[in-house]
């Protein structure tokens, strides 16, 4: 479908191009068009194509259209002798994009002198020079106002030319001026292929003198340009590389130009081509160089039917170009280390860790890029910009390793915490890094695999929660709600002499002074965490449910009950559950990872992992987990 | 006494002078009237002719040692004789001499040196090709083609195209060696101010290039100016 509209619009201008071309033919004149005639070497070098071509001030004689490629403002000149040197080429275009559009300014001009007066000698018939006249001589220059739109994919512009021709000599002296008009359209088809054209005087006109009035010669384009190795030059992508190709027809005379431009670097581009002319066909040579924004082209051609004539054309232009620079300060630079194994924090009841790190500096850069058109302007943004340096030496608690950028050991670990230190060193920094590992004896029924290992382990560091004589922990047992209550009280920055007296006070009838938890019950009565029954029982030994147990903790972090739900936080809970005001800001808490994906099941025994596991996700308990993991020590617990 | 003396003397004079009038000689050279300086090909036409009142004329043609009796053909006082150097001249420097004598014996000479004879190396334009008139007003009935006249060095395969300033060609005119536009010595072709296509050139100033066995040997220009 996207082909066909394709189709169709080219279908259109080859169809436009033909009915005013045709037209303009009818009126083809008999005088010459200084600006129809381009012999910039860029173009020249590819043989004289043109029409699909844009980006280059040219573009303004070949098509005008084409001016809408151009980035930053262009200015060309070239000028030479022609015409085994008797006549004098001069050429200009300038172009200068703007976000209403690209103006353009050209100037073409063909100059000759020396035409000798004669006269016929009348006793031999022959030809001789007419001393006593001057010679004739012969100026013919167009100026061209150039207005070209890109229109989507569609891109047009026009030319309103000014011509100007002036023949003087012995005894005569004329002057010609005229109007004329260009129109150019170009389309891309696709990525990789534009086609153009170019309608040249397509209203005729002519120049006029003061006896006569000659036609201009009407003349129209019609190119394709394709970029052969793709529009970034993604078919053989290295370099940045690129290869175009190009053909033009010149209608209604007939005449092909076929061309090619290869640019190994975005700097050089080599140009071979095929021009053909009414006095025959040509190759065409032709090589580009840009620096600085500025191009110097040059192109070999010799020109058919024209011998001795010489083969050289030269030019320089200002092409502008976008020239990126950088400015980079260091403001930092920090050796670090990134532990491949074993992770920080692990638990393990191993007697030694292999332990495998990379080490490297962070360079953090602060970066000034700087784009600037040369004689045009200059824009720069500024960010930092990090990067690495390779250490020169790493240590391992105090112990050089052989590669500092990657390395391997074995620590021995010691039971409890222990550290690996890592040092490195780079120029002018040196820096520091550290693993931890804790080493614990599990219990018989938690080995360092099960799944509540860690709260566990580390409740027991922070003096929460013991095991059994036995060596066990009974993880899946249910904790009763004397020992929860004890748990949590004893997480709390308590001193045992304000805790103790409180043993005295009987408030529930089966919690005597004697009762191993009475002072933890007391407590925890009185902040809330705990509430006795209605009739004056506590009930110590009673299994905690799941829903009680959650409801406990949720209580002691404080956390703001959530009523008036319309979901119930778990599928298997009803929407009125009693606990579902606990849960769910548990459940937003993180507080019960472990449930995740699984059913709440409420009337299940709350067990002493999942005690651990719960209270583990505990701000608070976070936070003293955390210090003791930084100081080896454990603060604010109580005894 | 003093007339009559001046009558006779007078009278003798008439007389002397008709005893010794002698023919007039006009000469060409493969068509061409040659001048002292031009070139001449190896093998020349030359045409003669005598007039006179006292006929017959006769005539020798002497180019380098060759000596040649030439026979004319009377046409009222004009007499009219060609000769066509066969044998093929060598490349050097030639005179022409012809003497002719008519019924009373009086004699005329016609001489013309330096000619050079050149059939070794590259063609080349004696002087700069030039056009007449110019300026060359295509549209005057007095002069509705413009002559070019060059003079070659030797017989060649000529080319004469005519561009305009951005050397695009109008028009290629071709002439064979050793007729007019290829011959050795001077040639003169015309162009009628148009294009191959048939465009009449506008005005300006055109460009004429003399391409001889595929070389460049002159150039010239040629203001066309409509008035």
């Amino acid at each position: 479908m996207k082909l066909n509209r394709s189709i169709i619009i080219f279908t259109f201008i080859c169809y436009f191009s033909l009915v005013i071309g045709h037209s303009a033919f009818a009126l083809n004149g008999t005088t010459v068009d200084p600006g129809q005639n381009l012999f910039a070497p860029r173009q020249l070098g590819m043989g004289g194509v043109g029409a699909a071509f844009g980006g280059d001030a040219n573009a303004l004689f070949t098509n005008p259209s084409g001016l809408t490629g151009i980035e930053f403002p262009q200015l060309t000149s070239a000028s030479r002798k022609l015409l085994a040197d008797e006549t004098q080429y001069n050429i200009f275009a300038w172009a200068v994009p703007t976000s209403y559009g690209t103006f353009g300014l050209g100037y073409a001009g063909l100059g000759v002198s020396g035409s000798l007066p004669t006269y016929l000698d009348p006793a031999t018939g022959r030809i001789l020079i007419n001393p006593s006249q001057e010679a004739g001589s012969y100026d013919n220059s167009v100026i061209a106002l150039s207005y070209s739109r890109r229109l989507s994919t569609f891109t047009l512009g026009g030319n309103l030319k000014l011509f100007n021709q002036a023949l003087s000599g012995g005894g005569y002296s004329d002057r010609g001026t005229g109007l004329g008009l260009d129109l150019g359209a170009g389309y891309k088809m696709n990525h990789w292929l534009n086609v153009g054209a170019n309608l040249s005087n397509i209203l005729g006109g002519s120049i006029k003198w003061a006896n006569t009035e000659d036609k201009l010669g009407a003349n129209y384009k019609l190119g394709l340009a394709a970029n052969v190795l793709g529009a970034t030059g993604e078919a053989l992508n290295f370099n940045a590389q690129s290869l175009k190709a190009g053909f033009d027809l010149d209608l209604p005379v007939g005449l092909y130009h076929l061309g090619l431009e290869y640019s190994p670097v975005k700097n050089i581009a080599l140009r071979g081509g095929i021009n053909q002319e009414a006095a025959g066909s040509g190759l065409t040579l032709g090589i580009g160089l840009t620096n600085n924004g500025f191009r110097f082209d040059y192109a070999y051609y010799q020109r058919p039917g024209i011998p001795g004539d010489t083969p050289h054309y030269f030019s320089l232009s200002y092409v502008g170009d976008r020239i990126l620079t950088y400015d980079r300060k260091l403001k930092k630079k920090e050796v670090k280390f990134r532990v491949l194994h074993p992770k920080d924090r692990l638990i393990t009841d191993l007697a030694e860790v292999d332990l495998t790190a990379e080490g490297y500096a962070e360079l953090l850069v602060d970066q000034k890029r700087t784009w600037t058109v040369p004689g045009l302007s200059a824009t720069s943004d500024a960010f930092n910009v990090t990067t690495t340096e390779a250490l020169l030496a790493a240590y391992v608690n105090n112990r050089p390793v052989a590669d500092p950028n990657l390395f391997t050991a074995k620590e021995p670990l010691r039971d409890g915490r222990n550290v690996i230190n890592l040092l490195g060193f780079v120029s002018g920094e040196a820096g520091s890094g550290e693993v931890r590992v804790l080493r614990i004896t599990p219990f018989k029924d938690t080995p360092v695999s099960f799944w509540a290992i860690e709260p566990i382990a580390l409740c027991g560091v922070l003096g929460l929660v013991y095991g059994y004589p036995d060596d066990t922990f009974k993880p899946e047992r249910g904790i009763t709600r004397a020992e929860l209550v004890t748990v949590l009280v004893k997480t709390l920055p308590i001193r045992a002499e304000e805790l103790t007296p409180l043993a005295s006070e009987e408030i529930f009838t089966d919690v005597s002074r004697k009762h191993w938890a009475a002072k933890y019950i007391v407590f925890g009565n009185r902040e809330g965490y705990v509430t006795g029954y209605q009739d004056g029982k506590f009930q110590p030994n009673k299994v905690l449910t799941r829903a009680e147990g959650i409801a406990l903790l949720a209580r002691y972090a404080k956390l703001a009950e959530e009523t008036g739900l319309k979901e119930p936080p778990f599928s298997d809970l009803k929407a009125d559950f009693w606990a579902n005001k606990y849960i769910e800001p548990a459940k937003k808490a993180g507080m019960l990872k472990y449930l995740a994906g699984k059913e709440f099941r409420p009337a299940e025994p709350f067990s002493r992992a999942e005690a651990c596991e719960v209270l583990y996700q505990v701000p608070n308990i976070q936070k003293r987990a955390n210090e003791w993991w930084d100081t080896g020590v454990v603060s604010a617990a109580h005894p | 006494m003093k007339k009559t003396i001046i009558a006779v003397l007078m009278l003798l004079l008439v007389i002397s002078g008709c005893a010794f009038a002698r023919p007039t000689l006009s000469v060409k050279l493969n068509g061409v009237t040659a001048i002292p300086g031009d070139s001449l090909s190896a093998t020349p036409r030359i045409e003669i002719i005598a007039t006179t009142t006292t006929g017959p004329v006769r005539a020798t043609l002497e180019v380098g040692s060759a000596l040649t009796n030439l026979t004319f053909v009377q046409s009222g006082n004009n007499y009219y004789a060609t000769a066509e150097i066969t044998t093929a001249l060598a490349d050097g420097i030639f005179a022409l001499t012809i003497e002719a004598a008519d019924a009373t014996t009086a004699e005329a000479v016609y001489e013309l040196t330096p000619l050079y004879v050149r059939t070794a190396g590259d063609p080349a334009a004696i002087g700069a090709p030039l056009c007449y008139p110019n300026p060359f007003d295509p549209g005057n009935a007095a002069t509705p083609t413009a002559k070019i006249g060059y003079t070659l060095t030797r017989s060649a395969n000529v080319t004469l195209s005519i561009h305009d300033l951005a050397g695009t060609l109008l028009v290629k005119q071709s002439y064979a060696a050793g007729v007019n536009g290829g011959s050795a010595g001077y040639n003169a072709v015309t162009w009628d101010g148009r294009s191959a296509g048939g465009n009449v050139a506008g005005n300006g100033i055109y460009v004429y290039l003399l391409i001889a066995d595929g070389k460049l040997v002159g150039k010239g220009k040629v203001t066309v100016l409509k008035r």
